[in-house]
């Protein structure tokens, strides 16, 4: 095939571009592969290169697999000519995984382009091991990489040095051997190469510090003298893994720590190095004072006003520095907080969320209450997915460590009750939860919650709702299962019948029933006079005018309860001597139901003979 | 560590897409467009970070900047500085305007090859390895040279 009738990239470019669909641009990218699988395989090297090129194009823009081409890329990385090898690189690069099993055949050629003369062809190889390597290609390379420290080119011990984190990655063993070479770097003449070598070992001692600590001393003198400002923030993020294990690290390096912070004008160095104090520094009161110091300017840089200068950056790094720094620095948020509050209501929602996580590191006991109603005031005018990031932030602090903040039970129903009615509700899982879990552990405010139960039962104008739901099967629950401290019990009989629940979930449908016949079943064995008698006519009437139908619902759990229901009706009514019964089986709801310890099952004692 | 890098122009068509860590060509699609929508309903004046644990995994964060038609982004972890990322992101672009002399989206389009060098001299393996703009565009420059033969 003469190859100036081939498509090249650029005509490929265009020829998608003028395409007007996305239909029309994938049937064009369908064509173009038939062509590339034609071409790729030609013997011309212009032609086969071209034709990878393209389908490297296709792969990285479009989504297209090239990894049947695997051996054409291997071959076309083997041409002669840069432009050529080059482009086998870019698809290698971007395409090959460790499965790919031509990887096997490009060991060699990797060597020699590893060992070129020419710096951007070893750059190359160098860079393609960065982002391929297996342990294998590792293992046999990791010699010919080591050499490359030493090269005169600042450019090759640069990028030789970026690459040894892959190869102690992919194959560990390498570290007993190339480690030294690597730290000898830290001496390196340029500081590229320093920067590069930092950069390395803090990615290896994100994984595992320990290692690492015994190069403090070097690492100090990098930190005292450096000014690349880029070699800087990697050593800084450093030394916030090692101080963790050395408590005398911490102290050798806060003064050129501080030095640092008061000398740079980046700010970014600037956050690092607050970032670093949080972590192993917060005894030091004078570097956590300038610390703060540092950070009070930054949050008033990023306020320019009434909005119209703020700089949205250094107001989200800032709230999360803040945060950092809480524990030790918490007049910072007393000093700021009207500033932080009103982060609740920034157009920015990055800057809410980290608003949010600063408000509800502040809680306490002695403050719940006040951030609670900050807190619901942000959800009403809220949209959808902050509101309930607000609510769930609400429902999860104040459950924490089985409620541990809440003093006031009856007020923390209350709250429940509200967080239900706010427009953009979403939470109703956990709200059913909490629900009912607090009516088992917290004696004292079944009540309010009964009296809730209710309200949410009379007032259907909430069930429109979807995540509603869940509540209302909560909300029935509660009503039968404390029935004495319920109010009105018809009225509680008449909401869980009301037509529209037939349009609840089956399962909220089941919960409404049996709540149903836990009252009728109180009613009834406490019925002592002939008014009372009445009501359960009344009761039993009804429940046959709406729940009749339940028994031969489609979902089984609703009809088998409905049949329960109705069986009782019937027993009450035919039965002369039902007293007893009935007795018997409110005794057995009358009895309490607690919360269940989740090492209850490891207290069980296994009985002898049973093999689990 | 540098998790990819996406060029993508303001309705979502990606013009550079860098990986640095092994997706299937189907998941990075995925990816590019979950970033779009997490990117185009954000106003000018919001921050230049958003944080991505749904698309990348928890910790790691988009760091963007919207320049005329295109979004550039670096998706980093938290093993890197936002700020010095959002500076990074200045070094190249500012690299490419001195390439093509006032860098457009279109030279972006046409340029696939030497945008792709351009920014291998600036991120390798998800590592920075060279943060002066006039140093990256020296090598570009002996690179594009050798490419010509």
């Amino acid at each position: 095939m003469d190859y100036l009738f081939q498509r090249s990239l650029d005509d490929l470019v265009k020829g998608l571009r003028s395409q007007a669909a996305a239909s029309g641009e994938s049937r064009y990218v369908a064509k173009a592969l038939e062509e590339i699988r034609k071409e790729i395989k030609a013997t011309d090297p212009h032609i086969k290169a071209a034709a990878v090129h393209k389908l490297a194009y296709l792969n990285a823009l479009h989504g297209v697999d090239m990894a049947w081409a695997a051996f054409q890329v291997v071959e076309v990385m083997s041409m002669p000519k840069f432009s050529h090898k080059k482009i086998g690189y870019l698809a290698a690069s971007q395409s090959f995984t460790d499965s790919t099993d031509v990887l096997l055949l490009i060991t060699n050629l990797l060597k020699k382009d590893l060992s070129s003369k020419n710096e951007f062809e070893a750059g190359m190889a160098l860079e393609c091991l960065s982002r391929i390597a297996t342990p294998d290609l590792v293992r046999d390379l990791t010699q010919d990489v080591l050499t490359m420290l030493g090269s005169s080119k600042l450019y090759i011990r640069k990028k030789a040095t970026l690459v040894l984190f892959k190869v102690f990655s992919k194959h560990p063993e390498s570290i007993r051997v190339a480690f030294k070479r690597l730290v000898e770097k830290l001496d390196d003449r340029d500081s590229q190469v320093v920067a590069a070598c930092v950069s390395v070992l803090h990615e290896l001692a994100r994984q595992d510090p320990q290692p690492y600590l015994l190069l403090a001393p070097e690492l100090y003198r990098l930190l005292v003298e450096s000014t690349n400002n880029w070699l800087l923030i990697k050593l800084v993020k450093l030394f916030a893994l090692l101080m963790p294990l050395e408590p005398r690290l911490a102290k050798k390096i806060a003064e050129p720590l501080c030095e640092q912070m008061r000398r740079t004008s980046a700010k970014s160095l600037v956050l690092e190095c607050i970032r670093t104090i949080t972590v192993g520094l917060l005894d030091n009161t004078e570097v956590v004072e300038l610390a703060a110091g540092k950070l009070q300017e930054i949050l008033a840089a990023s306020h320019g006003g009434d909005g119209e200068d703020d700089d949205p950056n250094l107001k989200y790094l800032g709230l999360q520095a803040v945060l950092d720094l809480l524990p030790v620095y918490p007049q910072l948020v007393t000093q700021s907080k009207s500033v932080i509050i009103s982060c609740l209501n920034d157009v920015d929602p990055s800057v809410q969320m980290a608003s949010l996580r600063l408000i509800v590191s502040m809680v306490s006991d002695s403050n719940l209450a006040d951030t609670v109603q900050i807190l619901m005031r942000y959800a009403l005018s809220a949209e959808k997915i902050f509101c309930n990031e607000l609510l769930s932030s609400i429902l999860s602090t104040c459950s924490r460590s089985f409620y541990e903040l809440v003093t006031d039970f009856s007020w923390y129903v209350g709250v429940l009750g509200e967080l239900v009615r706010v427009p953009n509700f979403e939470q109703g899982k956990e709200v059913e939860r909490q629900l009912v879990d607090i009516g088992l552990r917290v004696e004292s405010v079944r009540k309010d919650l009964s009296r809730l139960a209710r309200d949410f039962l009379i007032d259907s104008s909430t069930w429109e709702n979807s995540h509603i739901h869940r509540v209302l099967a909560a909300a029935a629950w509660i009503a039968g299962e404390y029935v004495e401290l319920a109010g009105d019990l018809f009225e509680i009989v008449e909401a869980l019948l009301q037509p529209r629940m037939k349009k609840l979930p089956p399962s909220v449908q089941a919960v409404f029933l049996q709540a149903v016949l836990k009252i009728l079943v109180h009613f009834a064995s406490a019925a002592a006079t002939a008014v009372d008698a009445e009501v359960v006519d009344k009761m039993v009437t009804l429940i046959r005018e709406n729940a009749g139908s339940l028994q031969s619902h489609v979902d089984t759990e609703v009809q088998e309860r409905a049949s329960n229901l109705f069986g009782l009706i019937s027993f009450i009514e035919d039965e002369a001597g039902s007293g007893e019964m009935l007795a018997g089986i409110r005794e057995a709801f009358a009895k309490d139901l607690g919360p269940v310890s989740q090492f209850s099952q490891q207290r069980v004692v296994v009985p002898d003979g049973l093999e689990l | 560590m540098i998790d990819a890098v996406l060029v993508m122009n303001t309705q979502g068509k990606p013009r550079l897409a860098k990986f640095y860590k092994s997706l299937s060509p189907v998941k990075q699609q995925e990816i590019v467009r979950k970033v779009y929508t997490g990117l185009s309903s954000r106003a000018e004046h919001f921050c230049n970070f958003v944080e991505a644990d749904e698309i990348f995994g928890a910790g790691t964060k988009l760091v963007y900047k919207h320049f005329a038609t295109l979004y550039f982004v670096f998706v980093i972890d938290s093993g890197e500085s936002e700020l010095g990322i959002l500076d990074l992101i200045q070094v190249f672009v500012e690299t490419l305007d001195s390439i093509f002399k006032n860098v457009c989206e279109l030279d972006i389009v046409f340029n696939f090859n030497k945008v792709n060098t351009v920014l291998d001299e600036i991120v390798m393996g998800g590592q920075v390895v060279e943060t002066n703009s006039t140093e990256i565009v020296k090598s570009v420059q002996e690179i594009f040279k050798l490419e010509r033969g």
